[in-house]
C-alpha cells in the first residue's frame, strides 16, 4: 500500500520511474544498471526457492516419521489368514523394516529426489504410477474448478464492490456465504438430483478421458467442478470485494478522479492491481487444496483422484502411499506459494517496491 | 458447374452416402457392460484369496470346474474327471485346442504349474485350501493326475472359481507383473487397467464358451459410492453395481431392478475359547443365549437377510435343520447361566477388535451388555495379523463361502482352519464326521446325510456363533437382463445386453 498520503501524484509503477531517474542520472554507468537489475531478478527468484528448501526438508521428514511412528506394517495388508509371525518377520524385512530408521529415512529420502515415492503396500505398484495415473483426472476437476472459482468470484466481487450497499451487494454477500457454508457432499448430491435424475442433462458419476471426446470429459467434470469451486468463488469475491473497497478510498483515487482520468483507467490500471493481492494469496492456496482435499466430491461423483486415493490408502494403513501424497502436496504447496509470490511483485508495484527498498 | 454435371454430382453424393449409412447399419455396435464394482488388490488368484475379488477375476480367468444353480459341480475348463478306485487319486482331461489370452496353450502342464504354484509360493492364499493334494502329475498333453493326501471326493468342486483360476504359465514366470495384469483364459482378456479407477477387457475368441458370451467389451469402474449408485445406474453410467440394503427400496423407485443373487454368506461372532473370559464354558454358553439374530436381520440387513446358526444359509445342501435351534435366543436364561456361574453383571469385559466399523458388531454389543458383559469396541486397520494369529478374543468375520461344503466346515471349524478363533480346538467326533463327508462320492445317496451330520459335529464343538446370511444384492440398468442365478458368482454367459 503506498505510504505517501500527502502526495497527490498518481502512484505510478516505481520500475519506470527508478529506470528513468537512473537513466538521466547515470548515462555514463550501463554495465551498473545491468548488474543492478540482474541482482534485483536473483534476488526475487532465489528468496521464495530459498524458502521453499527448508519447508521441504521438514516436510519430508516430518511426514517420514509419521509413518514409521504409525506402527503398521505391510504384513497386515498382504498376509491376511497366513499371518503367522514368521511371515510378519519375512515381510518386514523384505520392505526394509527391520533397519535404522536413519538408514530408511536416507533410502527413502534418495528415491524421492529421483521421483521414486516407494511401492504401495496395498497392491505392490510404484507410488509414482499411480499418482501419475490420477494426475489427469484431479488436474482436470481441481483446473476446471478453479477456472469457474476465479471467473465467478471475479465477477461477483466485482459487482459487489462496484455496487456497493446497494441491495445487489447485499445479495451477493449472502450468496457467498451461504455456498460457503454448504458441506461438498450436500453440494453434490443436489447437484446430482438435480441436474443428473430430474433434468437429465449431465451425467451423475464417472470420467470420461478427452481423447474419448470433449463433451464426454466435460459433462463428467461440469457436476464435481461446480460442487468443488463454491468454496474458491465465495472466498474470491469476498477478499476482491473488501480489497476493491478499501482501494476506492485511498488518496491516490482521488487524485485519479481530480485529474480526469476515466473511471475504467483508475479501476484496470490503479484499484485493481492494488486490491487483488489478498484474493491471489488465497487463491495461492486453494488449488492445492482443491487438488487433495476434494475426498467427499470424488467419493460422491466416483472419481479416481488424489483424495480418494490419500484417504483410502489412509484408512488401510498403507504407508508409502499416504507419504507420497504427503510429499506431493507439500511440494505443490511450496510451489504454488512461491509462484503467487512471484506474481503479487510483478502485479502489485508497491509491493515490489517494498521488496527494492529492502522492507 | 451446368446443371446437368451438378444433378451427376449429386446423384454421386447419394450414393457414396448411401453406402457408407449402409455398411454402418451392417455392423452392429458393441455390446459394452459398464460394471461398478472393488477391485481386487492382487490380480493374481494365487494372491488374492479373500471374499468377492474372485467375481472380478472370473471375468479373466476361467476355472477348471464350474457349478450350475443348485451348487453341483459341472465342467469347465476340464471337461471330465475320474476318480481310481480307492478314492486317492483323480486325473482330469482338459478341453483340446484352449490357449490363454498370451497364446499359451492351456494343457495339463499349465495346470499342474498353476497348482504348484498355488501350493508352495510364498505368498499364497491358497494353500490352506490345497492340503488334500499331495503331488501332481501329467499324464498326457491334456490329463493330469492328481494324488490325493487322502480319499477326498470334493476335489471337483474345490477346484472352482475360488480356488482353481488357471493362470497362464508364462505369465506367472514373472508374478509381481501377474499379480498387477491378469492373464489367464477366461471369457474377457484385459486390454487396460488402472489401478483402483478402471479396467477395459475386451471378449476372448479363446474362450471354451466364447459362442455363448454376447458382451464384446466390459468396463470396470471403482471407487463407487453406495450412496451414488442408484443416481449412477438411473443416469445411465453403470449397467451393474453392488448395492447395499439401505438403498434397495430407493432403487426400486427409481424404477431399477434388484437381483438377489443367492450365495453362502454367512456371518458370525468368533469367540476365542483359549483367551479369558471365554475359557469359563458358562460364559460362553451364556453368550450363545443373549445373541438375538432377528434384531440383526432386522437393522443390518433391513429384513432382506435371513438368520442361520450355521456358516450357510438355510437351503444350502449342508444345512442341518436338526441343529437350528441349538442355543435359542433366550436372555433371562443367559442372565441366569451367569449368575450361578458367580459373575454379577459388569464383571465381565472384554476387547472387541474390528477391522473396520460396523453396525452389526455395535448391534452385539448392546446385546451383551443387557446380560452384564461389557464389550468394548476397538477398530484398527491392522486386525488380520492378531485375527489369523488367533491372539483376540472376541471379533466378528463374514464369508463368502466356498464351492465346497466340506472345505468351507475346514476352514470354520478345522483344527487349522483360518477362520477358527479357537483353534487348536476339534473334537473326534468333528474329525470323524468330516472325515466322512469328505470320503463320501458326490453322487452317493447318503452324501447330504454325511455332510448335515458333519456340520451337526461341527456346530457343537465349537463356540463361533454365527448370526445371520445377506445373499448378493446386486442392482442392474434397464440394458442388463436376468443372469444365470449360480450361487455366489456373477456369470455372463448367455446374457445379452439390451439397446444403450
Amino acid at each position: 500500500m503506498p505510504v505517501n498520503g500527502d502526495v497527490l501524484l498518481l502512484e505510478q509503477p516505481r520500475t519506470q520511474q527508478t529506470q528513468q531517474t537512473q537513466r538521466t542520472r547515470n548515462t555514463y554507468a550501463q554495465p551498473k544498471v545491468a548488474r543492478l537489475r540482474l541482482k534485483r531478478a536473483l534476488r526475487a527468484v532465489l528468496l521464495p526457492v530459498g524458502a521453499f528448501l527448508p519447508v521441504f526438508l521438514l516436510g519430508t521428514f516430518v511426514t517420514y516419521l509419521m509413518g514409521v511412528l504409525s506402527g503398521l506394517s505391510p504384513a497386515h495388508l498382504q498376509l491376511g489368514e497366513a499371518a503367522t509371525p514368521q511371515a510378519v518377520a519375512r515381510i518386514q524385512h523384505e520392505w526394509g523394516l527391520d533397519r535404522p530408521f536413519l538408514v530408511q529415512y536416507l533410502t527413502w529420502f534418495g528415491a524421492l529426489l529421483q521421483g521414486d515415492l516407494g511401492r504401495s503396500w496395498y497392491n505392490g505398484h510404484s507410488v509414482s504410477a499411480l499418482l501419475a495415473a490420477r494426475a489427469a483426472i484431479s488436474l482436470s476437476v481441481a483446473g476446471l474448478a478453479l477456472l469457474i472459482g476465479v471467473s465467478c468470484g471475479f465477477i461477483l466481487g466485482v459487482t459487489a464492490a462496484l455496487l456497493q450497499t446497494s441491495w445487489v451487494d447485499r445479495a451477493i454477500t449472502a450468496f457467498t456465504s451461504l455456498i460457503s457454508v454448504m458441506p461438498s457432499f450436500v453440494v453434490g448430491i443436489a447437484l446430482v438430483a438435480l441436474f443428473a435424475v430430474t433434468l437429465g442433462l449431465l451425467p451423475a458419476a464417472g470420467y470420461v478421458p478427452i481423447d474419448e471426446g470433449l463433451w464426454g470429459w466435460l459433462s463428467h467434470l461440469l457436476l464435481p467442478a461446480v460442487a468443488l469451486s463454491f468454496d474458491t468463488t465465495s472466498e474470491m469475491a469476498r477478499q476482491l470485494r473488501v480489497g476493491l473497497i478499501a482501494a476506492y478510498r485511498e488518496n491516490y483515487v482521488t487524485g485519479a478522479l481530480l485529474r480526469g482520468l476515466s473511471d475504467r483507467r483508475i479501476f484496470f490500471v490503479h484499484v485493481l492491481r492494488n486490491a487483488i493481492g489478498p484474493a491471489l494469496t488465497l487463491l495461492g492456496m486453494k488449488f492445492p487444496h482443491l487438488l487433495g482435499g476434494a475426498v467427499v466430491t470424488e467419493a460422491v461423483f466416483g472419481l479416481a483422484g488424489y483424495g480418494k486415493f490419500a484417504s483410502e490408502s489412509a484408512l488401510r494403513g498403507d504407508v508409502p502411499a499416504v507419504q507420497g501424497v504427503l510429499v506431493v502436496s507439500v511440494v505443490m504447496v511450496v510451489v504454488f506459494n512461491m509462484l503467487v509470490n512471484l506474481l503479487l511483485n510483478r502485479i502489485i508495484p508497491s509491493a515490489a517496491g517494498a521488496a527494492h527498498r529492502g522492507a | 458447374m451446368s446443371i446437368p454435371s451438378f444433378r451427376l454430382a449429386c446423384a454421386l453424393l447419394l450414393a457414396v452416402c448411401s453406402a457408407a449409412c449402409g455398411s454402418s447399419k451392417a455392423a452392429a455396435p458393441p455390446q459394452v457392460l459398464k460394471w461398478a464394482i472393488a477391485f481386487p488388490a492382487n490380480w493374481d488368484p494365487v494372491v488374492q484369496g479373500s471374499g468377492g475379488g474372485f467375481r472380478v477375476l472370473a471375468l479373466a480367468y476361467a476355472s477348471l470346474t464350474e457349478i450350475d444353480e443348485h451348487g453341483d459341480v459341472r465342467p469347465g475348463l476340464a471337461e471330465r474327471w475320474e476318480y481310481n478306485a480307492s478314492g486317492d487319486e483323480i486325473t482330469f482331461y482338459l478341453r483340446p485346442k484352449l490357449k490363454f489370452s498370451d497364446g499359451t496353450p492351456v494343457n495339463a502342464e499349465a495346470v499342474k504349474l498353476y497348482l504348484e504354484r498355488a501350493k508352495t509360493q510364498t505368498n499364497s492364499a491358497l494353500d490352506g485350501d490345497l492340503s488334500s493334494i499331495e503331488s501332481i502329475r501329467v499324464a498326457d498333453e491334456l490329463a493330469v493326475v492328481l494324488h490325493l493326501t487322502q480319499v477326498d471326493r470334493q476335489i471337483p468342486l474345490l477346484l472352482g472359481q475360488r480356488v482353481a483360476q488357471i493362470t497362464s504359465p508364462t505369465a506367472a514366470r514373472d508374478p509381481k507383473a501377474l499379480n498387477a495384469w491378469p492373464v489367464g483364459a477366461g471369457p474377457f482378456k484385459v486390454v487396460e487397467l488402472v489401478p483402483e479407477s478402471h479396467v477395459r477387457l475386451q471378449k476372448n475368441p479363446d474362450y471354451w464358451d466364447a459362442d455363448n458370451i454376447h458382451i464384446d467389451e466390459v468396463k470396470l469402474y471403482a471407487g463407487t459410492d453406495a450412496a451414488m449408485v442408484v443416481a449412477s445406474l438411473q443416469t445411465g453410467v453403470y449397467d451393474f453395481a453392488n448395492i447395499s440394503p439401505s438403498q434397495v427400496k430407493a432403487a426400486e423407485q427409481a424404477g431399477l431392478e434388484v437381483v438377489y443373487q443367492p450365495g453362502f454368506n454367512a456371518a458370525n461372532l468368533a469367540i476365542n475359547v483359549n483367551k479369558p473370559p471365554f475359557d469359563d464354558p458358562a460364559v460362553l454358553e451364556a453368550v450363545r443365549h443373549a445373541i438375538d439374530r432377528q434384531e440383526l436381520v432386522d437393522k443390518v440387513t433391513l429384513g432382506y437377510g435371513s438368520v442361520t446358526n450355521q456358516p450357510f444359509p438355510k437351503g444350502y445342501i449342508a444345512y442341518d435343520e436338526a441343529s437350528e435351534n441349538l442355543w435359542p435366543y433366550d436372555r433371562e436364561r443367559a442372565r441366569q447361566i451367569l449368575s450361578k456361574a458367580g459373575y454379577k453383571p459388569g464383571d465381565i469385559a472384554v476387547d472387541f477388535v474390528l477391522p473396520t466399523s460396523s453396525p452389526a458388531a455395535e448391534i452385539i454389543q448392546s446385546q451383551l451388555a443387557a446380560i452384564g458383559i461389557e464389550a468394548k469396541i476397538s477398530v484398527t486397520p491392522k486386525w488380520a495379523e492378531p485375527f489369523f494369529a488367533k491372539k483376540l478374543a472376541l471379533s466378528i468375520y463374514g464369508t463368502t463361502g466356498r464351492e465346497s461344503p466340506v472345505q468351507t466346515l475346514t476352514a470354520h471349524f478345522g483344527p487349522a482352519g483360518p477362520l477358527n478363533l479357537s483353534a487348536p480346538l476339534v473334537s473326534d467326533e468333528l474329525v470323524a464326521a468330516l472325515k466322512l463327508a469328505r470320503e463320501t462320492p458326490l453322487a452317493s445317496p447318503d452324501y447330504v446325510e454325511n455332510l448335515k451330520a458333519a456340520t451337526r459335529a461341527a456346530l457343537k464343538s465349537s463356540p463361533t456363533v454365527f448370526t445371520y446370511s445377506l445373499p448378493n444384492l446386486f442392482v442392474k440398468g434397464p440394458r442388463v437382463p436376468k443372469l444365470p442365478a449360480i450361487p455366489g458368482q456373477i456369470h455372463w454367459t448367455g446374457v445379452r445386453l439390451g439397446k444403450p
